[in-house]
């Protein structure tokens, strides 16, 4: 059954801006396509290695800049500014990750605010290279004109979303992922078990930040356009809120929050300035009703419909 | 038996109102309507500026209908503005596409950062749509964007040269600088343009970042250097705390201060705008704010101040009234609500003359350039007996 | 140089102030309230009005602490009763939901503008310390008001009752349970004093400088620096961290940068954390370890 609820969402997937076009729909898939990919490398993060890290905002920054750069200043096209973009990306995630690890619980979460607000700042202030607050103007499009059109870009970004996704799950099933869950669950147990703690959250962190890096690369390419809010502390509460919404440790969960979370700021646009106050009330009454994220009961309630005879099989 | 007769008589009231609101509907679908999609800035912190650009477009709207709408080749349309609210470019990103598709508005208009506008450019240049930005004031964000025009002043090249000019007519020599980190716009000024200006020393340029709360250490700092003049730059909220502070430490009153906050007098209480007095302001043009009104602003305001009270009139509602005049004035030139080419070209070649209502100072003629960018005249006030009275203006060309 | 110093420990103090209410409720119920940056803009704005409308400074401040004390324990009744058995990660996103509608709350109840609390003109004046150092009455107060909070803080915990139930909720929750401790009532007024706290700072901040909105996610923001700086569920150390933080502050804006501020005092932070995983205070307990999993 799972297979073939997989296999229907990822033909309406195909089939979806062929009906939607060229307008919003297409942008906001586009959108949460790309969000789903940071939200899934932070539940990596949150959900299996029990690190809740408030910088993928940053790093989410850190590629986009990276590969934004490359391509206006230096002329780099975007097939090579992606990858550099995760070279970059990953790099500054070891160099920051490896001395953080010292740190566990609320301090590490603290450890990594003081990177993200440290990063918004040189976002913001480093004129010469990011733009400041003027944004990075003229970032292009990958060469082609498929890509020139929402519907082409749509087709790239599944594509880069869907491979991501894939090797996240399977990352998570393999080995490596049950050894991420053991420390998560017992980090001296998983270290009287020989498997060392600290080399397998590096590789988790480090992971997590190349896929942010790819998602801000492929982000910036699309708008044509980088600003220091793309990427500001903001962001990385709302991806937190994301998994939290969706349920943090399951795979499907946080790509669930991100359409939970977007479809509710793009809904709410509508009660103008009381849109914030309803936003934070229904974020309260959304984690108090479901504290284990949207999709866990949606997921038993949908199996409560169908006939118990069926989902022995399955 | 009553119970029953209640529910004869809710029913046929029911049926009324249903009847009344259908007769409504048709009436108002007898009149074809123009939508103009605006993307408003109600919360956070651009919600103290965008709140006035878009009551004065609500009022403007009101006024073109009660004078029976647009005439378009002979045909009255109604104006009809859909506002959604947005706080950063991301958001921006989604409600534009959202006004063009689901909204189906392809006239735009926009109160909001200038950051939203830059994010905007790459997005508005594919649509067959067109926008009027009256707000933000980030250098040249109309250019290489055919569709985009501004109404409001290109706080770039034209803000710098009145405000050096203003600063050579103070016969300032030392200057600081104490600016929101983020406003690149400010950044480039202080860092390449007054460095340039011969006669003008820049002894210190400080930053803090949005929403700081303590200004004592950098205030000491250059209370030591003894500038001439301090120049200050970002949101007037900090602006607030911070003029409080320079009073506490005495460094106000002392050497000429000059904020570019676009802080209006109604913007605030009696107690804020006390700590305002006697400094300047440049960042702003709208003789509607100042001691020296127009009679057409006065007209204008009073109907603001009739409909929405004073608080919180600023600098962007003449230029977001003018924005709805200028959309309503090319639909009629260009005698088509869709096509958008041809509204463009007359937007294009409209001047101060064909657009009798509108309000902000520009310059006489043509009212947009090459680049599609208006040139009202960009103001310096002096705050006194909590009133804005402009010193001098001009056009920054 | 003092006037520097003298400069970032009042700046300190004012940390310290919201920080203390954080960590009481952190270190109680294990609640990262960041809520409290609400209570924190309406504690600011309940003194305004009190204010204005001819109450007396020290009782519209007074108002202001009592106002939110009872706020906060309906926020913890709605909020974060049901969430208790939740991981922390769960109450997190309550307490986010809690400061965006509290925040914009105020945005349409008063406005967005920027305000100053009305102070008397009694305190309208700057007091010289030997001719050295000068600062303005009320920044003075606040420095009192966070010295006084402390102290009555650590002897309500250490002698009356309820304190000792709170201890014993912080160290062991089942344990107290068991020994007939009624959690509910201990969380409620462990919400009441620290929300309480927040407001009596959101109305002084809101004197001594000024206040909007807005105000309260950046200081929420700080203030949960600072209690992580000193070491989670000392108070003691919200303090001592609230008054490093601002002297660091002080001395860099004046001799080092303004513009890369941030820079500079995160990165200091994060080199503290490296260094003493725990804070300046922290213990190495148990607890460190319980809050990874």
């Amino acid at each position: 059954m799972k297979i073939g609820l997989a296999a229907a969402l990822l033909l309406a997937a195909v089939l979806f801006p062929l009906a939607t076009g060229e307008g919003y729909f297409t942008h906001l898939a586009i959108t949460m396509l790309i969000f789903s990919m940071l939200a899934a490398s932070l539940n990596v993060l949150m959900g299996y290695t029990g690190l809740v890290s408030m910088a993928h905002g940053a790093f989410f920054g850190i590629g986009g800049y990276t590969s934004g750069i490359l391509a206006v200043r230096h002329g780099v096209p975007f097939w090579l500014a992606v990858p550099a973009a995760a070279f970059m990306t990953a790099v500054i995630a070891l160099a920051v990750g490896v001395p953080s690890f010292r740190t566990r619980g609320v301090y590490y979460i603290i450890v990594t605010v003081a990177f993200q607000i440290i990063a918004s700042e040189i976002f913001d202030n480093w004129h010469t290279m990011t733009g400041g607050g003027l944004g990075l103007k003229g970032i292009p499009r990958p060469g082609g004109t498929l890509w020139q059109s929402k519907i082409g870009y749509y087709y790239l970004t599944l594509v880069v979303a869907l491979t991501v996704h894939a090797a996240l799950a399977g990352l998570i099933r393999s080995p490596i992922g049950l050894s991420l869950m053991a420390i998560r669950d017992n980090e001296t147990k998983a270290l009287a078990m020989g498997l060392s703690p600290i080399r397998y959250k590096i590789f988790a962190f480090v992971l997590a930040a190349a896929v942010a890096g790819v998602a801000g690369s492929v982000y910036v390419h699309y708008v044509e356009y980088a600003h220091p809010d793309f990427f500001n502390f903001f962001v990385s509460v709302d991806l937190f809120l994301a998994v939290m919404l969706g349920g943090a440790g399951t795979i499907a969960g946080p790509l669930f929050g991100v359409f939970v979370l977007e479809m509710l700021r793009e809904v709410l646009h509508e009660f103008v300035a009381v849109r914030l106050l309803l936003f934070g009330i229904l974020l309260v009454a959304l984690i108090v009703f479901l504290p284990q994220g949207a999709l866990r009961p949606l997921v038993s309630y949908a199996r409560a419909l169908v006939p118990p005879t069926r989902l022995t099989k399955g | 038996m009553r119970a029953r007769i209640k529910i004869l008589r809710g029913v046929q009231v029911l049926l009324t109102a249903t009847m009344l609101l259908a007769w409504a509907a048709a009436t108002s679908w007898a009149q074809p309507t123009v939508r103009i999609g605006e993307l408003a800035g109600l919360t956070g912190p651009i919600g103290v500026y965008g709140q006035n650009t878009h009551n004065a477009r609500v009022l403007a709207v009101e006024e073109i209908n009660t004078r029976g709408g647009v005439n378009v080749r002979g045909t009255r349309h109604k104006l009809e503005l859909v506002h959604l609210d947005v706080g950063n470019p991301k958001e921006a990103l989604n409600v534009f596409e959202r006004l063009l598709t689901i909204e189906k508005a392809s006239l735009i208009v926009d109160g909001l950062y200038s950051s939203v506008e830059y994010a905007l450019g790459p997005v508005i240049k594919t649509k067959n749509a067109v926008v009027v930005w009256s707000a933000g004031n980030d250098p040249a964000t109309t250019v290489g964007v055919p569709n985009a025009f501004r109404n409001n002043f290109d706080g770039g090249l034209p803000l710098m040269k009145v405000t050096e000019a203003f600063l050579k007519k103070m016969g300032v020599k030392r200057v600081a600088t104490y600016g929101q980190t983020g406003h690149a716009d400010f950044k480039r000024f202080v860092e390449e343009y007054l460095p340039k200006v011969p006669g003008i020393e820049v002894v210190a340029s400080e930053w803090h970042p949005f929403g700081e709360k303590d200004y004592f250490p950098v205030l000491t700092k250059i209370k030591g250097l003894k500038p001439d003049a301090v120049l200050v730059h970002g949101f007037y909220s900090d602006g607030i705390t911070m003029l409080k502070q320079a009073r506490e430490i005495n460094l106000l009153p002392g050497p000429l201060w000059l904020n570019q906050y676009g802080a209006s007098p109604h913007m605030m209480d009696e107690a804020s705008r006390k700590l305002f007095e006697g400094t300047y302001e440049n960042l702003f043009a709208s003789f509607a704010m100042t001691t020296e009104m127009p009679a057409k602003s006065k007209r204008f305001y009073d109907a603001y101040v009739k409909k929405f009270g004073e608080r919180g009139f600023g600098p962007w509602a003449e230029t977001g009234y003018d924005s709805i005049y200028l959309l309503a004035k090319a639909v009629e030139k260009a005698g088509t609500v869709d096509d958008i080419p041809k509204i463009i070209t007359a937007l294009s070649s409209l001047t101060v003359e064909d657009v009798p209502e509108l309000l902000a100072p520009y310059k006489p003629g043509r009212i947009f350039d090459a680049d599609r960018q208006a040139y009202p005249k960009i103001i310096v006030g002096q705050w006194k007996n909590s009133q804005l009275a402009p010193v001098m203006s001009d056009y920054g060309q | 140089m003092l006037q520097v110093l003298a400069n970032g420990l009042v700046n300190g103090a004012v940390l310290a102030l919201i920080a203390i209410s954080l960590t009481i409720i952190f270190s109680i119920l294990r609640v990262p309230h960041f809520g409290l940056g609400g209570v924190f803009v309406w504690g600011a704005f309940v003194a305004f009005v009190a204010a204005e409308h001819g109450v007396p400074f020290g009782l519209a401040v007074l108002a202001a602490a009592v106002a939110m004390a009872l706020v906060g324990v309906l926020i913890e009744r709605l909020a974060f009763r049901s969430l208790r058995a939740a991981t922390e990660e769960a109450m997190f996103v309550s307490a986010i939901g809690v400061l965006i509608a509290m925040e914009n709350a105020a945005l349409l109840v008063g406005g967005g503008e920027t305000r100053s609390v009305p102070v008397p003109e009694s305190l309208r004046f700057v007091v010289s310390f030997g001719g050295l150092v000068y600062l303005p009455a009320m920044r003075v107060l606040i420095c009192a008001v966070t010295a006084l909070a402390f102290a009555a803080l650590i002897l309500f915990v250490r002698t009356t009752r309820t304190g000792k139930a709170m201890r014993a909720v912080a160290q062991d929750r089942v344990a107290a349970r068991l020994l007939g401790i009624p959690i509910d009532r201990i969380a409620s007024w462990t919400f009441a004093i620290g929300s309480g706290l927040a407001g009596l700072a959101g109305a002084l901040v809101g004197a001594a400088f000024t206040f909007n909105f807005e105000m309260g996610s950046l200081s929420i923001l700080k203030a949960f620096v600072v209690v992580v700086l000193g070491g989670l569920g000392s108070v003691a150390g919200a303090l001592v961290g609230g008054l490093v933080l601002g002297v660091v502050d002080s001395l860099t804006l004046t001799y080092v940068t303004s513009e890369y501020k941030q820079l500079v005092a995160f990165g200091l932070l994060i080199l503290v954390l490296v260094l003493r995983p725990t804070g300046l205070f922290g213990q190495r307990s148990a607890r460190a370890d319980a809050t990874a999993s």
